[in-house]
């Protein structure tokens, strides 16, 4: 879960690094992901999203796809 | 069963709150010492939160990793925010302290410096305001792993 110069510069680490791409979005949903899964970290009643609630997440940040499905 | 028992919200609470405050990466017998519980519980509690993914701990030991959005070792994800400079897990973990902090109620404004993994040069995330902005501005997220796997080999994800 890194941050690359370009899109390109993914393809090239991803071709130099023998890993194949997986999941390229701009750092304004990567915002928004974050602002949804951190918000209330520090309450004391906060606990592990179930993977319905992840999956919920992932999709209101505009992240959807194979790649973000966690029920297969 | 997604529910974490009262003694492991104070000791999850506990390594977050010491983290947030710039002190050493907790142990077990700081968190102890902090919460003046026993350090058998305390452990306890540790393989508890790791075992629920709350935490990660190093294999065989109860020396913290992460925390998220907290690492427990230095990381190339820094975050600076007011007077203070945290370490990260990943890029969405850097972000997620920024957020974190605002939800306490703490200084939302902060920097993230990292640098990109194909050529090395130095990239930056400021957060003003409430929005993000990426320097350069052609910068991506990329995430290698697929969602249903990143616990799979969480230090790789």
């Amino acid at each position: 879960m890194r941050l690359f110069r370009s899109e390109e510069h993914v393809q090239r680490w991803s071709a130099t690094a023998g890993i194949a791409v997986g999941a390229i979005f701009p750092v304004d949903s990567l915002w928004r992901l974050a602002e949804l899964w951190f918000h209330d970290r520090l309450s004391p009643g906060w606990r592990r999203r179930t993977p319905d609630e992840a999956q919920a997440i992932f999709s209101t940040a505009g992240l959807t796809g194979d790649f973000w499905r966690l029920d297969g | 069963m997604n529910g974490i028992a009262s003694f492991d919200v104070d000791v999850r609470l506990a390594i977050q709150h010491t983290l947030i405050a710039g002190r050493p990466t907790p142990t077990v017998a700081s968190v102890a010492a902090e919460l003046k519980a026993s350090e058998t519980d305390v452990a306890a509690a540790f393989d508890r939160l790791a075992a629920g993914h709350v935490i990660v701990l190093a294999p065989g030991t109860h020396d913290l990793l992460m925390s998220a959005p907290f690492a427990g070792r230095p990381t190339d994800f820094a975050v600076t925010t007011g007077e203070r400079t945290y370490a990260a897990n990943c890029i969405w973990d850097a972000l997620g302290v920024a957020v974190m902090l605002a939800g306490a109620g703490r200084r939302v404004d902060a920097d993230v410096r990292t640098t990109c993994a194909d050529c090395g040069a130095s990239l930056g995330l400021a957060v003003r305001d409430g929005t993000v902005r990426a320097d350069p501005a052609s910068a991506v997220a990329h995430f290698a792993v697929p969602a249903a796997r990143w616990w799979a080999d969480i230090g790789f994800t």
